[in-house]
Order: structure tokens, then C-alpha cells, then sequence
């Protein structure tokens, strides 16, 4: 299972990345923004995206935006990771069309199994 | 028949005058005229003889020896004819005179041959009557006879001078005891102060009451002073004669005549004489009660603290009592002869004016002695008679001085008021701006006189549709607290201000406001920043922290490798204090949104027993950890609330419960109803809260042990949010604690049932309704409609936008309430809706949310007349109060 990490954050990065793949074993695949995630979307083909909310440029609602807009990555199901742990702002992200809402700060021992859980596989 | 020498028109009306004075006409006979009568006839020797007083019809005797009758008519008199004599008036024989011979009391019955008179003179020349002797045979008299007869008229007439001096004195003394009398009446009613300080009343009806009183009192005295004068004049003039030794009326020349009639003459002048001494004892003694009297009069006067002084026509000072020697610092000796002008400088020109008896009244001011000045109030009358005047001065300088500290006190609070740096602005009941001080002015732009006269709509933004209910409701709501309001500037500027209003009294009519204004902008940019800057801090600790905590999970995880023992101590050190921190931060955050309402809540029915049992879930196993036992009651009770946040509220206070308890103890915790709430209790057996901290542990930050946070792993944060949480549900929180012996934390909010069943009451139904509340918050709207129906208003529920655009089309309401955060999210197409339609499109609305809306988006949220309101900043009062003022309808206090 590949999985692209979008964050601005590299130490963020650097943790889901271990958690995902030593934990998980999953395959990790990294953009620091949302132009290049949707680049790396469109090149890497992964098979969930973990996309941050808040980041500077290209917001994660707008990178979703995108992706919807471009056929190539329309169906990747993304997983936002949002550090606004609040009911309303969970169900706003949800109404955008996105698969789950992870919140931070996260546990990368059990990243792997929420992200699955938000995917529905098993 | 003899004419009559006295009936000269004028001259005789003046004697008739002079007699009437002496009141001596029919009067009884007295001892000391028949003595006088007695020696004359004894001494000359007569059968007959008279005192005799001549009025205009008759001559009347006061005495008479050897004449029956006791008066004859004018025509038969023989006395008009003496009288008019310089000296005795000797008629040896009156048939040979021609003056007499025609007189029927000569001519016929008792044919009187001899006549011999002295005229009776009053001091100012008026003959008024004879002494005469009277024989039936023609003789003479010897020289010695005259004399006596002259010496005798004269001791007659000074007879009848003592009556009427005596008689004078009396009335003196009876009118002058009737002033004393009514002066000691007046000052002991009236207690004219004498020390204490005037007072502050503008109108002083003492003075004038004084002056009358005084006016009529000098009147007496000056009255005494020259009936006292008159008395002296008499002493002078006569009263010399009747004290023995001075001029003795000789009597041994008397009785010269013979030895058989000596001793009955000496008899008659000794009781002669003890009956003036009687008459001078008399006199004696009046003089003494006058003076007796004039000293009392000084007395009286000189307790009287204002100054009086008596004064002449022409200015000068007479008399003067104590008070005016005080006021001017001067001896009543200094003072007679002075000028009263020089004393009371402007006091000559009342002078002129004063009327008799008429007190005017001035105020003036008293040149002291020592050349200081005195302000003074001065009445001036003048006297019924006589060119006397009389000034009574009243030091005012006391009241003055009281005067100038209300007047310097009335300028310091308008400095005070000018100068303060809030604004001030008064308006009368029909919302004109009295007054405004510097600081309003500043803050609407205007100079503080450019506002005063104009109406206080002026200051509110012309954005606001209906400006008068607008005041109105400000007004109502402004009243004794401070209320945030939409001003303008003079330039068209909008800008949030504070008022409160107060009423107050003042000298005019009708009733007056005062709003005490600020301009908060300032401090609503502040507020912003700080918002931002707690959510921006608190965002910015969120991500090192979360890369702190994801490491140290990774490292305990093991994924990197194997730790010594060591190092997984100390992983763990760090992960724990990392927890807490992360804790901390989202408290905060938590704690920010709650306050200013930016925490979304869903309210729904919840089930009691489900709160409980996720709160067992949550604290079980750190209640297990600490041995500490957890019995919840089984209830089938329902509320109103957001779940998770009340499994919040009751996770936090029963771990606090399970932190604070012994091992082996147990957290209870127990539910009720009450007055249609549920009521939660966790109750602990640990070591209680002591009472002083009771309402403060709710507070941010305030654990009764500060070691407790670090002990105890807490944020200090945690019944803060309770708080807010359960103050946002409409309940309460509290405590209950016995030191030592544990505690009970409760917090009660509505109960679903009672909630409901209220509200649904109000759903559908028939007629237009009044206003239709289209919300999903079922305590702001339980409190919104009691309120309402208490003031008679028609209202109906919505519960979401469907139903309620359902309601505005059966009936379109004189006002829509929205809520834009209904539950199925439609509020805003509501109003699309509405709008689309003309019918509905200008429908009075009031929008309000949870969130801000800004300018740009209220236009889109508008129909007709639309107000806006921000839910967490108004409290459920001043919604009502703002729905009842759209409505124009007053707000009445909830009847839970």
C-alpha cells in the first residue's frame, strides 16, 4: 500500500513516515506542499493520500479541490490531517468529500491502523 | 348781657382742644380741688368758692363751697370773663360793671354782688376755667387775698397739668408693656438666632418679620423718649414747686389773717401739701417704670443678633442695640452721630424709598470699624411719625460663604464631569441632548456644544432602519448596566460604544437620563488580536508538540530499536509531560472557543444513563488504576444537551473525584430532578474543598493546591470549561464540601421532557402569530418564550428551517427570529427562499448565529427591517429584550 504524506511540516513528515512504514509497512511517497502533492499524486499513483489542512500556499481543501478537478487523481482517497480537533470543523472536511479526518497531534504507532480504519480496509 | 370775650373762632377751638386734653370735665370732685376751694374761700373770706372750666355750652365746676349748682350755661357764665384777664380779675361790685350787670346770676337769683378770679393756664398759654371766690354783698380784697387767690389759681392748674402728665404716662406705659410684650412673644416664636450660622435657604422671611416687629417696638421707645421729655419738661417747670424747700408757697403770709382761723389753715395746707407729695411719689414712680421699661426694651434688643441702628432723616445714627456694635466693631458711643451711608455704603438710597411701617430689603454690605466689610442683608422702614428711621442689618457673610462653596462644589463636579475621560451626555425623556462633556464630544466627533438641543438619534448609524425603537430598547436595556451599542461619527463613521444610563433628578421638569458613553473600539481590536493570538499560539505549540509526542511514541514503541531501561524511563518522563502539555494547550483552545462562543454545540435529547456510561468507559480504568471505586445510579432521566460535551463536563469532574479520593474509597455518582432540571452529583470522600475556595476552584487556573497540577497531572483548566459547558446548556455548577470529609461537585441542566413539553406547545396552531422563532436551541427558546407570551405576544416554535418556512407561509408573522445554524443547516436558504418571494422578501427579521457575520454578508441575509446579533455575545435577556423592542412590546422578567 503506498501512501502520500502532504505537509509542510518535514519533522511531521518524517514521523507519519516511520510510523506508516515501520509500523504499518506501508509504502511512504512525501510532498512538502500542495502543488507538488499534486504532482506527486498524478506521477506516484498512491493509494490513499494523508493530506495536512493548514499549510502555506495551496491549503489541503483546495489540494483536494484539484484533485477532484484532474480525472488522473479524482478517485485517490484522501484522509485529512487537521490539528483543529473540533466536531464542526470534522464535519465541514468531511462535507468536502474526503475519506476520513485524522487529528493532531496523531499517535505513529497507530497512524497505520486509523488510516486504514478511515479507508475502510481491513 | 355781657359778650362773650373768648368766642374767637380759631383761638377758641385751640382752647377747647386744651381743655379736652386735661381731661378734667365731669369728673367726680376730688380732695385736692375741694381744699384748694375750702383755703380760698376761708382765706378771702367769701361764702362761696369755685374751680370752675369753661367749654363751648357751659361753665362746669370741679370744685365748690357754698354754690349748689354744679354748672351754669355759656350765657350765665362770669368765669368767660376772668379768663380772658392777663392777672386777677377783682369786680367789687357786678351790678356797677357792665360785663355783669346783665347776668342773670346777678341780676336776679342768687344776686352775686362780688366776684374775684384767677384764670386757670395750661403750660401753653390756654385758659381753660377760673378760680374764683363769689359774695352776695359788693367788697374788695386785700393785697394779701390776692396773692393768695393767684397763688391758689396756680396751684390749680398745676393740679389739672399733674392729672393729665399722669394720665399721658399711663397710656405711655400700657402701649410700650404691650410692645415688650409682643417682642418677648415674637423672639421666643421666632427665636431670632444669634450664633447660629444663617440659613442656606435664599429666602429669609425672619428679617422681614423682624423689621416689622422691630419698627413698632422703635416706635415706643421713641414714643417713651419724648413722652419722658414731656415729663422732664413738667419737672423742670413745675414739679419744683410742690417739693418742699424750693420755693415754699407761704403760708405763714396766709395766715397772718387771725389767730382763730390759723389753726384750720394750717390743717388745710398740710393736707394740702401730703396730697401733692402723693401726686410727685406718683410721677416719681412712673419716670422710674419708664426708665425700668426702656432699659428691658434695650434688653430685648440687644438679644436680637442682627444690628439695629435708629437713624434721622437726614442720615445720622441715634441708636444703636449690641448687635450692630458687633457687626461693626464699634461702641454704641462710636457709632451715634455717624453717617449711616458711611456705615452701609447705597443703605441713604433705600432711605428714600422706605414708606411708612414698610421694611425694604436689600442687600448691602457693612464698612467694620477695622475697615473690613461685612455683607450684610438690610431692611430699612421708617417710622409712622417723626423723621425717624430704623436699619436692621443681618451679617449674611456665613451664608455667603456657604454660597460660594455650593457654587465652587457646582463648578469643581462640572469640571470633574467636563474633564473625565468617559463621555457623558444627559438627554430629557424625549431623547434631546441637554448637555455633553469633552469627552462624548471626542468621541462622536462633535464639539460638546454643537450636540446640546439636538436629538440623540443623531448619534446612531443611519444604518439603523427605526432609530427611535432602536433608543427606546437601548434606553430600557442601557438602564443601570453597561450595554454595547452601533454609534456614528460626526463624519458617518460607525464604531461600537458602551452606555449605561442612569436617571436623575434635577430643578427642571420632567425627567432626565444620563448615559455615561466609551468607545470600545479599541478595546474590540484588542479582543481580536488576543483571539487570534491565543488560537495562533495555541496552533503553533500544537505542531512541535505533536512531533515531540509522535518521536517519544515511536522510541517507546520499540520501532527504533531496543532502549536500555534507562531510556524508556526516561521516553516515558517526556511522553507524560508532553501529554500534559498537549492537554494544556487544547484546554485552552477549548476554554477560548467556549467563551466566545465559537464551541458549536448540537443539542439533542441525551440520554442520562448514556452519559454515565461513557464517562464509566472514559474514568474506569484510571479509577481502577487508583482503587477507586465508581457506582453511578441507573436513570432513565433525559436532557437537553450536546452529549459529548456533557460526558466532558462529567468525565472531568469524576476524575477529578477519583484523583482526590483514598484508595479503597468510592465516587458516587448520583441523579435527581429538580424544578424541572436533572441534577448531577459526584460525590467523593476525599479531602474536601475548603470554603474560601468553594467559587473560586471554577475559575481559570485556580486549583486549591498550586502543587496540585503538577501532582496531580491537571491543567488547572478543567472546571473552567465545566463551567462554560453547562453555563451554555442554561445550567449551574457548584460545589458543596466539608473539609476533611469530601466533596460534592453538581451541575444541573434542563431536563428533555420539561423542555419539549413546554416548547411543543407552541409548535403549529391557529391565527397569525405575533413572532416566529425559528431555532433549534431549546433553552434560549424556553426562556424566549416566556418571556414573550408573558407580554402577550402570539408566538410559534420552529424547531428547523423547514418547518419554519412551513409557518411563514401558512402565516407570515409580524417577525421572523432565525437562527442560521439551524440543524439541518438550511437557515441561510431560508432566507433565500423568503426573499425570492415579494410577499415575504420585506418581512422585520432578526438573524442571529453562533459565528460573526461581517457587513458583506449581512446584506445577503437581510429582508426587511433586519437586525443582526452574535449569539455568544448576547446573554438570552438581551435577545428577548431585542426581539421584544422589534416587536415594541415591553420585556418582562422570566417565570421558569
Amino acid at each position: 500500500m503506498k501512501v502520500l504524506v502532504v505537509d509542510d511540516e518535514p519533522d511531521i513528515r518524517r514521523i507519519a513516515r516511520l510510523g506508516l512504514s515501520r509500523v504499518g509497512g506501508m509504502e511512504v511517497v512525501e510532498a512538502t506542499n500542495g502543488i507538488e502533492g499534486l504532482a506527486r499524486a498524478k506521477a506516484e499513483r498512491p493509494d490513499a493520500i494523508l493530506l495536512d489542512v493548514m499549510m502555506p500556499g495551496l491549503d489541503g481543501p483546495s489540494t483536494l479541490a484539484r484533485l477532484r478537478e484532474d480525472p488522473d487523481t479524482a478517485s485517490m482517497p484522501v484522509v485529512f490531517l487537521t490539528a483543529k480537533a473540533i466536531a464542526a470543523e470534522v464535519d465541514r472536511l468531511r462535507g468536502l468529500g474526503a475519506a476520513g479526518v485524522l487529528t493532531k497531534p496523531f499517535d505513529p504507532m497507530t497512524l497505520a491502523r486509523e488510516l486504514k480504519a478511515a479507508l475502510g480496509v481491513a | 348781657m355781657g359778650s362773650d370775650p373768648l368766642r374767637r373762632d380759631e383761638a377758641e377751638r385751640e382752647r377747647l382742644e386744651a381743655l379736652r386734653a386735661t381731661e378734667i370735665l365731669d369728673t367726680p370732685p376730688e380732695a385736692d380741688f375741694d381744699a384748694l376751694t375750702r383755703i380760698a374761700a376761708a382765706v378771702c373770706a367769701t361764702p362761696i368758692a369755685v374751680v370752675s372750666l369753661v367749654d363751648a355750652h357751659r361753665e362746669w365746676f370741679k370744685s365748690k363751697v357754698g354754690l349748689a349748682a354744679s354748672e351754669v350755661p355759656r350765657d350765665a357764665a362770669l368765669g368767660v370773663h376772668a379768663m380772658g384777664e392777663p392777672d386777677l380779675l377783682v369786680v367789687p361790685d357786678t351790678r356797677a360793671d357792665e360785663r355783669f350787670a346783665d347776668n342773670p346770676l346777678v341780676r336776679r337769683d342768687p344776686s352775686l354782688r362780688f366776684y374775684a378770679a384767677a384764670p386757670l393756664r395750661t403750660a401753653d398759654g390756654h385758659a381753660i376755667g377760673t378760680l374764683c371766690v363769689i359774695d352776695y354783698v359788693p367788697r374788695q380784697l386785700t393785697r394779701e387775698q390776692r396773692s393768695a387767690l393767684r397763688d391758689l389759681g396756680e396751684q390749680a392748674t398745676a393740679q389739672i397739668e399733674l392729672r393729665r402728665s399722669v394720665a399721658e404716662l399711663r397710656r405711655a406705659m400700657a402701649d410700650r408693656e404691650r410692645a415688650e410684650a409682643a417682642l418677648r412673644a415674637a423672639l421666643e416664636s421666632h427665636s431670632v438666632p444669634s450664633r447660629e450660622p444663617p440659613p442656606a435657604s435664599p429666602t429669609r422671611p425672619g428679617v422681614a418679620a423682624l423689621a416689622a416687629l422691630v419698627v413698632a417696638l422703635a416706635l415706643t421707645l421713641w414714643g417713651a423718649h419724648l413722652s419722658r421729655n414731656h415729663l422732664e419738661r413738667q419737672r423742670e417747670h413745675r414739679l419744683p414747686e410742690f417739693e418742699a424747700g424750693e420755693r415754699p408757697w407761704e403760708p405763714l403770709a396766709i395766715l397772718g389773717g387771725g389767730g382763730a382761723a390759723s389753726l384750720l389753715l394750717f390743717g388745710f395746707v398740710w393736707s394740702l401739701a401730703s396730697t401733692r407729695r402723693v401726686a410727685v411719689d406718683q410721677a416719681a414712680s412712673i419716670s422710674r417704670a419708664f426708665r425700668a421699661s426702656e432699659e428691658r426694651v434695650r434688653a430685648i434688643m440687644d438679644t436680637v443678633a442682627d444690628g439695629i441702628l435708629a437713624f434721622d432723616d437726614d442720615g445720622t445714627v441715634r441708636s444703636a442695640n449690641r448687635g450692630a456694635e458687633r457687626l461693626f466693631g464699634a461702641r454704641l458711643s462710636e457709632l451715634i452721630g455717624q453717617r449711616l451711608a458711611e456705615l452701609v455704603p447705597g443703605a441713604d438710597v433705600l432711605v428714600h424709598g422706605a414708606d411708612a411701617g414698610v421694611a425694604q430689603r436689600h442687600e448691602a454690605e457693612a464698612r467694620r470699624a477695622d475697615g473690613t466689610v461685612v455683607p450684610v442683608d438690610l431692611a430699612v422702614s421708617r417710622m409712622e411719625e417723626g423723621s425717624t428711621l430704623v436699619a436692621i442689618l443681618r451679617d449674611v457673610s456665613d451664608r455667603r460663604a456657604t454660597e460660594r462653596q455650593l457654587r465652587e462644589s457646582e463648578q469643581r463636579t462640572r469640571s470633574i464631569i467636563q474633564n473625565m475621560l468617559g463621555g457623558l451626555v444627559t438627554i430629557d425623556e424625549g431623547g434631546t441632548i441637554e448637555s455633553a462633556n469633552v469627552a462624548a464630544g471626542r468621541i462622536f466627533g462633535y464639539e460638546p456644544a454643537e450636540m446640546v438641543g439636538r436629538p440623540l438619534a443623531m448619534l446612531v448609524p443611519t444604518s439603523v432602519g427605526d432609530k427611535r425603537a432602536y433608543l427606546k430598547e437601548a434606553f430600557a436595556r442601557a438602564i443601570g448596566r453597561i450595554t454595547e451599542w452601533r454609534g456614528q461619527r460626526k463624519g458617518g463613521d460607525e464604531f461600537p460604544f458602551e452606555l449605561s444610563m442612569f436617571e436623575f433628578t434635577a430643578s427642571t421638569p420632567g425627567r432626565h437620563f444620563a448615559g455615561s458613553v466609551r468607545d470600545v473600539s479599541e478595546r474590540h481590536a484588542v479582543e481580536k488580536l488576543k483571539q487570534e493570538f491565543v488560537s495562533t499560539v495555541s496552533h503553533e505549540l500544537r505542531t512541535p508538540l505533536a512531533s515531540i509526542r509522535g518521536s517519544m511514541s515511536l522510541l517507546a514503541g520499540g520501532v527504533l530499536g531496543d532502549l536500555s531501561d534507562e531510556a524508556r524511563e526516561m521516553v516515558a518522563i517526556a511522553e507524560r509531560n508532553c501529554a500534559r502539555l498537549i492537554a494544556l494547550v487544547n484546554d485552552i483552545l477549548d476554554l477560548e472557543r467556549l467563551e466566545h462562543g465559537r464551541l458549536q454545540m448540537e443539542f439533542t435529547e441525551v440520554s442520562l444513563a448514556e452519559v454515565l456510561g461513557r464517562t464509566r468507559e472514559s474514568v474506569l480504568e484510571f479509577a481502577n488504576e487508583r482503587q477507586v471505586a465508581l457506582e453511578m445510579d441507573p436513570t432513565a432521566m433525559a436532557v437537553r444537551a450536546d452529549a459529548d460535551r456533557l460526558v466532558q463536563v462529567l468525565v472531568n469532574l469524576v476524575s477529578n473525584a477519583v484523583k482526590f479520593s483514598p484508595a479503597g474509597a468510592a465516587v458516587h455518582v448520583a441523579v435527581r430532578e429538580s424544578g424541572g432540571r436533572a441534577r448531577v452529583e459526584v460525590i467523593d470522600r476525599g479531602r474536601g474543598v475548603p470554603a474560601a475556595h468553594r467559587s473560586a476552584i471554577f475559575e481559570r487556573f485556580r486549583q486549591v493546591e498550586s502543587s496540585d497540577a503538577r501532582d496531580k497531572g491537571g491543567t488547572g483548566l478543567g472546571l473552567a470549561i465545566c463551567k462554560a459547558i453547562v453555563e451554555q446548556h442554561g445550567g449551574d455548577i457548584g460545589v458543596e464540601s466539608e473539609e476533611g470529609r469530601g466533596s460534592t461537585f453538581w451541575f444541573e441542566v434542563p431536563s428533555a421532557p420539561a423542555a419539549d413539553r413546554f416548547l411543543e406547545s407552541f409548535r403549529g396552531g391557529d391565527g397569525r402569530p405575533d413572532v416566529i422563532l425559528a431555532d433549534h436551541d431549546v433553552t434560549l427558546l424556553g426562556v424566549l418564550v416566556r418571556q414573550l407570551v408573558g407580554a402577550g405576544v402570539q408566538v410559534r416554535v420552529a424547531k428547523d428551517a423547514e418547518e419554519a418556512e412551513r409557518a411563514v407561509r401558512e402565516a407570515a408573522p409580524r417577525l421572523l427570529v432565525v437562527d442560521l445554524d439551524l440543524p439541518d443547516g438550511e437557515g441561510r436558504r431560508l432566507l433565500d427562499h423568503l426573499r425570492a418571494e415579494e410577499r415575504l422578501s420585506l418581512l422585520p427579521l432578526l438573524v442571529y448565529t453562533a459565528q460573526d457575520i461581517d457587513e458583506a454578508a449581512q446584506g445577503g441575509l437581510s429582508l426587511g427591517p433586519t437586525r443582526f446579533l452574535t449569539k455568544s455575545r448576547a446573554s438570552d435577556a438581551e435577545v428577548t429584550a431585542m426581539v421584544c423592542g422589534m416587536l415594541e412590546v415591553e420585556a418582562r422578567e422570566a417565570h421558569p
